[in-house]
């Protein structure tokens, strides 16, 4: 367990791709950076992490495609149908904890 | 099958195909958290008759008009049915989504069951008890019991009202399109033969049933040719666009309807992993209608899609609209659809259609469908030559009989149907330049800006009617998006960022669409007509030219 638990943070602290290390930090930035410029169109948009991106009418349900896009070729991880919900992809917390998982 | 030369065997929808009693395949319902369910046509028959008889049950009868407020699923298709083999009137209502607000959904339901005097409302059960109150019959899926009895099929006359069809947004609820058994009949009759349409034929669709292309040719042609028909939620395909590309590769499907925005929608955000495993080469076209189409929509598709075994021989069109029940014109499947490369200078300026090598480029929606007749007119009412642009008229035998309830408003001049779409005619095809009036089109959906204006007005810190709405293509996404400018009401403290939120919620809870561009501005920023009035053209060229390249 003790092993685990330190090979994901191993993990979590050197996995790169390309030249970007992909800790959880610079994983909420990309995507917050990524939706305001391309979802929401409103670069001074200040999105809050626990905000309701659709839900809060900030994007319509296209987006999620869009996003699971944008996470597929960023990070390399693909998050099946069932979770690319607006249930389960609401805010920028959700989002973010969504792509830990696959990459821990 | 019906075809034009046995459309004299079929008097009303009923004697079709849609109530056989045997086992094949009738409708496959796929979803991307589910297994798909399949319903034969024998089962298909049983519900729509036990659907019909709980209606009838409940006071509904011959003419009565049936709404259907209800998510996308099978039972709104059986609910549909089911009142249309009653002799009711049914008509399929946008669907309550998560953004709309619920008493806002209420309130346009409100209008129409005051406006159009609807007998019955069926809807989903928790939606039930929030219009309870509605003077018309509530009734849902949990009042069907399995002891329940099938209702014995009206016999309809041929000149009898079929069901309605109401775009969205205040304007359309305003005018329900009444459509005949004749009408519908004679437009799947032709349009079948436009299609070349056989036994071998499986529709897939993702469209939703309260618009025309979805209601007509994703649902009820596939059902009246006894052919099988591949359905999936609007919903559930917007979130996970491929789908609709897995359900073609699962079933076979031949024909698909999509508007514009839906081949940008697929080229862009499926994603890799969702590309890599299947093959489209049982399709014979890919229809694009409902939007205006751009052949830069249909390379983006071609592109991504080419090892999926797409060729250009696959993009077909057509022009349609529900006043014509469904399709005006189809351009030849497994042909190429004719581009015109036209002077956009002449266009402007002269309204001609000049040849040009080096001009823009404009899609050909193909020749008028056998029973419908085509005219080009100008402003006072005279015919223009090919490759003149004016307004597109059209007649036809499978055209609205009224719109419902609503004598004041006569949708014929002298027989002909103004459609407000400005095109030209060449070599017999029709070619689609815009609209007469400002509408926007939003993935599909007729959005008309002042209903939207109307929504912005009433956002406290907006100044009372210093706001406008345009829309404003765009290339990736092949359709046009919505943007808002609002002038700020300078009489009281306003935070700039939640009054933007406030306007983009506010437009999502009460209308179908989302707005992609909301941008305030100080007080006299907005320019005004002559007459006073918000000039809509000059503010969007502002707009664009100060704000949209940031």
């Amino acid at each position: 367990m003790a092993h685990t638990t330190s090979h994901k943070l191993y993990k979590m602290k050197f996995l790169t791709l390309g030249n970007k290390a992909l800790d959880k930090a610079t994983i909420r930035e990309t995507i917050r950076a990524y939706i305001i410029r391309e979802l929401i169109h409103d670069t001074g948009y200040d999105l809050m992490d626990d905000e309701g991106i659709i839900t809060g009418s900030l994007m319509d349900s296209f987006a999620l495609a869009e996003l699971g896009v944008f996470i597929e070729e960023e990070f390399d991880v693909y998050i099946p149908d069932p979770d690319l919900t607006v249930e389960k992809m609401d805010t920028l917390d959700l989002i973010v904890t969504r792509v830990m998982r696959d990459i821990n | 099958m019906l075809t034009l030369a046995t459309r004299n065997d079929y008097p009303t929808l009923l004697d079709a195909e849609s109530l056989a009693d045997y086992d094949a395949i009738a409708i496959t319902f796929v979803a991307s958290d589910q297994e798909a369910i399949q319903v034969t046509r024998r089962e298909f028959r049983q519900h729509v008759l036990r659907f019909g008889h709980l209606i009838a049950q409940n006071g509904v009868s011959d003419g009565d008009l049936v709404i259907i407020a209800h998510t996308h699923t099978l039972t709104s298709i059986y609910a549909f049915w089911g009142a249309m083999a009653i002799g009711a009137i049914p008509s399929m209502f946008p669907t309550l989504t998560e953004k709309l607000d619920p008493e806002i959904y209420k309130r346009d339901l409100t209008k129409l069951v005051t406006l159009s005097d609807v007998k019955s409302i069926i809807t989903d059960d928790s939606f039930a008890p929030t219009i309870a109150d509605l003077p018309c019959t509530i009734l849902t899926a949990s009042h069907l019991d399995t002891e329940i009895p099938l209702a014995q099929v009206h016999s309809a006359r041929p000149d009898s009202i079929a069901f309605l069809q109401h775009s969205s947004g205040t304007t359309g609820l305003q005018k329900g399109v009444a459509l005949s058994h004749r009408a519908v009949l004679n437009q799947l009759a032709s349009y079948s033969d436009a299609l070349a349409i056989s036994n071998d034929d499986i529709i897939v669709s993702w469209l939703p049933l309260y618009h025309d292309m979805g209601l007509i040719a994703g649902f009820l042609l596939p059902l009246i040719q006894g052919i099988p028909l591949v359905l999936m939620s609007p919903f559930d395909w917007v979130a996970h666009p491929a789908l609709l590309l897995r359900a073609i590769d699962d079933y076979g499907g031949t024909l698909c309807w999509l508007p514009n925005f839906a081949y940008n929608h697929m080229a862009r955000r499926i994603r890799k992993r969702d590309r890599a495993d299947f093959s489209l080469r049982t399709m014979r076209a890919f229809i694009n209608c409902s939007e205006p189409v751009h052949l830069g929509s249909h390379q983006a598709f071609l592109n991504t899609f080419s090892t999926n075994e797409i060729t250009e021989k696959h993009f077909a069109v057509s022009y349609a609209m529900a006043e014509n029940t469904f399709a005006v014109t189809q351009t030849v499947i497994g042909e190429v659809a004719k581009v015109d490369y036209v002077n956009q200078q002449k266009l402007e300026e002269l309204n001609t259609a000049e040849v040009d090598p080096q001009g823009v480029t404009i899609v050909s929606c193909g020749k008028a469908t056998h029973n419908t007749a085509i005219r080009i007119i100008n402003d006072e009412e005279n015919d223009l030559a090919e490759r003149h642009v004016g307004e597109v008229c059209i007649k036809s035998d499978c055209m609205l009989t009224e719109y419902y309830n609503r004598p004041d408003l006569e949708p014929f001049v002298a027989g002909w149907y103004r459609t407000g779409d400005m095109g030209y005619l060449a070599d017999g095809e029709l070619y689609i330049i815009g609209r007469k009036k400002d509408i926007i089109i939003n993935a599909g959906k007729n959005v008309y800006p002042q209903d939207i204006e109307a929504i912005v007005n009433a956002v406290d810190g907006v100044h009372r009617g210093r706001c406008v709405v345009f829309g404003v293509f765009d290339d990736r996404d092949g359709t046009e998006r919505i943007a808002v400018v609002a002038e700020i009401d300078n009489t009281i403290a306003v935070d700039e960022k939640s009054l933007k939120k406030q306007i983009r919620q506010q437009i999502a809870q009460q209308s179908t669409v989302t707005a992609s561009y909301v941008t305030l501005v100080d007080e006299r920023w907005l320019i005004k007509t002559s007459s006073g009035k918000i000039a809509r053209g000059a503010n969007r060229e502002k707009w664009l030219s100060e704000f949209a390249s940031s």
